[in-house]
């Protein structure tokens, strides 16, 4: 593991996982991990112990919803999709993390 | 509308893994598996050995088990779902083992029902408040005569009037008279009412709110149109709770009043009112020296209950400065009504509060007993499940769980059981309690039955959880099979049981000091003979005999009358009845024929009674001879005569002979009460004292007058019958009714009854006491015979050995016997020491018995030895049947 790749905060990666699931078709755990690697030119790196704990409280809140399905190997595994309630969501935190880091960033560029 | 369906989505998601937990949890499993297997192709397919890369997946992911919980917990059901695994595992383990949780269950059901009867009743008389506004500023207030002996004495009139316009501590005070009525309607029976009679402002002081019509207003003084108020209790049993009451007029001793207002059940003060009415005199014309109304009052909101007692005292030392004549050594006593109405049960009620706290404790120490026991069957089970990394804390949790769980349903069991004898307890309860309408189960006792039912579960859980926390698992695992008793283990048994046997045996001494007392208090003499009499009292108002002389005539005539029935055979009347209610007058006198030393004070008590009294009493004549019809009233010719008791031969005449003296200062007017119309008399006669004020009071010089001599007009009858008193009462009725129909007989009751209500309370604590200190000898001689035969069980293996080796049937019952002995003397030497040091509480309760009686102390000591080892003999007699190549095999 290099140093280029980062730990992600809990509430980033759960706004990771809502847009990750935005983008395409229902998708299984490891799947919504590797997708977050591959768009992030892997640097972001999921730590997979966040991840369920993740994926579950989405869920709990009816954000995302999930359905046992079939994956691209044959077997039997749990697909997450995006609610229309957390379609809501996500623009609301997409809008919040904008703020945020236009904030942070004009911070650091300030000379 | 479709976000809002996500979100009922996500609820019943919630509630699924709720209700089905192993469901969700095995879906988690496989989903995480699934994320496991995807992640170890990636790693071959990037070329690593499928070995490692399988292994390097599940390094990655971090621990599938912890993965898991953390999962689980951030769906935020964890809680929930543990304790309601927890829940389920509890009962299952209770299920599990139906006889260890029946007696479990039982025993705290047991101890928890003993304090919920209990507890409710203290609840409603010591605890509560009273149902009255402000409840704590009111307050009780008597007159008090050092040298005359008299405490809590009425209040004249005009002393009151003095007292409730010149304080500086009261906000109010109010004057009242309890005294009875004859309520006659037509076509009904003549009914005899408890009247009250009142100021104006008495229901204003108390604060009472009327649940029908009003109190009485202010310009309802002597001189208005009568009104009266009636209780709920009285309105309910003599009107049917007629809702239409306010209005009615009545007849009331032949007077009209009408109807204006209905008082509730526990607002009803003094307790047992009939009726309330104004006073319909002035207080103005009345003599100081008359002292006959009680006072309440309620102290102003900025006083202290002492700073008004003090403004009292001087109040009344200035009344007795301006009236020494009549008010010479007068002062003021008070306490607060509640202090009043509770009395001398607290003592009782918060002995046998504390004999219920010490059973649920002997039950709790069983139960925590059974629990150790079986908590070293299950240590290994509990060692295996610590092994495979179940957190200690949720263990402990599961184990709390399942006493909880145990708790509770003794708790159920018990409040259940409580209920049930708190009906028996209240009607096995002494008249006397007091509040009693307010004892009820409200949601307050629940509560505090819960949270004590609570902390039981939690007290007694503890014990094998400690266990568990010192347990080593790797010793537990080896030699779990061998199931060798740690000796901390049997430590902790024993002291339960030492204390279990200490906390009876103070509850059993506890009884036992009650039931001497209780017996001498049975065997006291009362000068009279209790059997076959019948008493009722009659109350003459002047619609009936209008003049001193007819009181005197009609009662001599009903006398007469009754003494002629069949199976009478004897028939008198008196003033005031033996352990009856007490209206007695104790005043100076003088000795015509004798010198008294000066430091001995000449008073009695005055009691007038008939001709036949003593006869039907079948009260002794110690010397001289009683009355008889011969000796009419003074003023027709006749002497006074006089009869008095051994009390007062003992204190003012040294037991010397005191027939034919004359005693003077004798001539009362008890205002409308009657009178006695003689100034001086003879001693006739000395009769044995009877006791009036209670079984435990000592007796006081007392003069008995001739009823033909006084013209008392409330008195009580009292027929002694040739066999059964009860059967003689419609003949008893037909006769008064045949002098005068409207005439009612209140307090119809036998002298054994009067008898009994006068034991009651002592028979009351005396029995409860017993009762639960037979349930904790019970309890821990259970405690002993587990704790003994479980040990016995431990060393079957070491006793098969013995057996083997040689030793006889007696040395391995000496052996077990010697253990049991070791516990039960350790137990009664401090349950002893307990005893002596608590016995003190008792002391007020008890009647001609010491409460550290070293025969009753001896005598509880041995029972508990006796019982201690005959649970101890079973174990021991097993202990010998161990048939040694059994026990050796097993190991």
């Amino acid at each position: 593991m290099t140093s280029t790749r980062t730990d992600l905060l809990q509430g980033t990666l759960e706004l990771l996982i809502l847009k990750t699931l935005q983008i395409g078709e229902p998708m299984h755990g490891w799947g919504v991990a590797m997708r977050i690697q591959q768009l992030s030119s892997e640097v972001l790196q999921v730590n997979q112990g966040s991840l369920y704990p993740a994926l579950h409280r989405l869920e709990h809140k009816g954000w995302i919803r999930s359905e046992w399905g079939t994956s691209e190997n044959n077997r039997r595994a749990k697909f997450y999709r995006l609610t229309a309630l957390g379609r809501r969501q996500l623009a609301e935190e997409r809008e919040q993390w904008e703020l945020f880091s236009a904030a942070v960033g004009e911070i650091l560029s300030a000379t | 509308m479709e976000p809002l369906f996500d979100f009922v989505r996500a609820l019943g998601l919630k509630v699924r893994t709720l209700l089905r937990p192993d469901r969700s949890w095995h879906e988690l499993d496989e989903e995480m598996r699934f994320h496991i297997d995807m992640e170890a192709e990636r790693l071959r397919a990037e070329g690593m050995p499928p070995r490692d890369a399988r292994r390097q997946a599940m390094i990655r992911f971090g621990g599938m088990e912890r993965q898991k919980q953390r999962t689980r917990e951030a769906r935020g059901t964890a809680l929930v779902e543990d304790a309601m695994q927890d829940l389920k595992y509890g009962i299952r383990m209770i299920l599990k083992n139906p006889v260890f949780s029946a007696v479990a269950i039982a025993t705290l059901a047991l101890g928890i029902g003993a304090n919920t009867a209990i507890y409710t009743v203290v609840e409603a008389v010591l605890l509560e408040p009273l149902p009255f506004e402000e409840p704590d500023e009111l307050t009780l207030l008597w007159t008090h005569n050092e040298e005359q002996n008299q405490t809590k004495y009425m209040v004249s009139p005009l002393d009151f009037d003095d007292w409730r316009t010149q304080n500086n501590t009261f906000e109010a005070m109010a004057a009242y008279w309890p005294s009875t009525a004859t309520l006659t309607e037509v076509g009904g029976d003549p009914t005899r009412v408890r009247q009250v009679f009142t100021t104006e402002d008495y229901f204003d002081v108390l604060g009472t709110s009327p649940i029908r019509g009003r109190t009485f207003t202010p310009d309802e003084g002597p001189g208005s149109n009568p009104v009266a108020i009636l209780s709920e209790g009285f309105w309910e049993r003599r009107f049917g709770a007629d809702p239409d009451i306010i209005g009615r007029v009545l007849t009331l001793d032949g007077s009209p009043v009408e109807v204006v207002g209905v008082i509730s059940a526990q607002q009803t003060f003094p307790v047992n009112t009939d009726i309330w009415t104004q006073m319909t005199w002035p207080m103005q014309i009345q003599s100081r020296y008359a002292r006959w109304m009680s006072a309440i009052g309620r102290v102003a909101d900025d006083s202290e209950f002492e700073a008004a007692r003090a403004d009292m005292v001087s109040l009344a030392s200035r009344i007795e400065a301006e009236h020494p004549d009549t008010n010479r050594g007068w002062t003021v006593t008070m306490s607060t009504l509640h202090d009043e109405l509770v009395g001398d049960t607290r003592t009782a009620l918060i002995v046998l509060l504390s004999a219920t706290g010490l059973v649920l404790l002997i039950a709790c120490a069983n139960v925590a007993n059974l629990l150790l026991s079986r908590s070293e069957v299950r240590s290994r089970e509990i060692a295996v499940r610590v092994a495979f990394g179940a957190g200690r804390a949720r263990l402990v949790r599961q184990l709390l769980t399942e006493s909880l769980v145990l708790a509770g349903a003794g708790a159920l069991l018990g409040i259940a059981l409580g209920q049930i004898s708190l009906r028996g307890l209240l009607a096995m309860a002494p008249v006397t309690l007091p509040r009693e309408n307010a004892i009820t189960m409200d949601g307050t006792v629940l509560g505090v039955v819960l949270v004590a039912s609570l902390l039981t579960g939690l007290l007694f859980g503890l014990a094998p959880i400690a266990r568990l926390l010192k347990s080593d698992v790797h010793t537990t695992i080896r030699d779990g099979a061998r199931s060798t008793s740690g000796v901390g283990g049997h430590r902790l048994q024993n002291s339960f049981v030492v204390a279990q046997l200490a906390m009876a045996l103070m509850l059993v001494v506890g009884a036992g000091l009650l039931v001497q007392s209780f017996s001498n208090l049975r065997s006291v003499d009362t000068g009279f003979q209790a059997t076959d009499v019948l008493t009722f009292e009659l109350d003459l108002n002047t619609s009936v005999a209008e003049t001193d002389d007819d009181v005197i005539l009609f009662y001599d005539q009903l006398r007469q009358r009754l003494a002629e029935l069949p199976g009478v055979n004897a028939v008198g009347d008196a003033s005031t009845l033996p352990l009856g209610e007490s209206l007695d007058y104790s005043q100076p006198i003088s000795l015509l024929d004798r010198e008294t030393p000066a430091e001995v004070e000449t008073r009695a008590t005055i009691r007038p009674v008939s001709p036949g009294f003593f006869a039907a009493m079948r009260t002794p004549v110690v010397a001289g001879r009683v009355f008889d019809d011969t000796y009419r009233r003074p003023d027709d010719g006749q002497p006074g005569v006089l009869v008095v008791n051994e009390a007062f031969v003992r204190s003012l005449y040294a037991r010397e002979d005191p027939l034919n003296d004359r005693v003077g200062q004798l001539g009362l007017r008890f205002g409308p009460l009657g009178a006695i119309h003689m100034s001086e008399g003879e001693i006739i006669g000395v009769v044995a004292d009877l006791k009036y004020e209670g079984l435990r009071s000592d007796p006081i010089p007392a003069v008995y007058v001739s009823g033909l001599q006084s013209s008392i007009r409330r008195r009580t009858l009292t027929v002694r019958a040739d066999d059964d008193a009860s059967a003689l009462l419609p003949a008893v009725r037909r006769e008064v009714a045949g002098i005068n129909p409207s005439v009612a007989l209140t307090n119809v009751q036998t002298m054994e009854t009067v008898l009994a209500d006068a034991q009651s309370r002592d028979r009351f604590s005396t029995l409860l006491l017993t009762l639960f200190g037979i349930v904790a000898l019970l309890l821990a001689s259970v405690g002993v015979y587990g704790v003994l035969a479980y040990a016995v069980e431990q060393r079957r293996s070491e006793v098969g050995i013995r057996m083997a080796l040689g030793a006889a049937a007696s040395d391995v019952r000496a052996m077990v016997l010697t253990d049991g002995a070791k516990i039960v003397i350790v137990g009664l030497v401090l349950g002893l020491v307990g005893a002596l040091a608590l016995s003190g509480v008792l002391a007020s309760q008890l009647y001609g018995v010491s409460p550290r009686e070293p025969i009753i102390y001896a005598t509880v000591a041995g029972i508990l030895l006796l019982v201690g080892l005959v649970a101890s003999f079973v174990p021991a007699w097993r202990a010998t049947r161990v048939n040694p190549v059994v026990a050796m095999k097993r190991e």
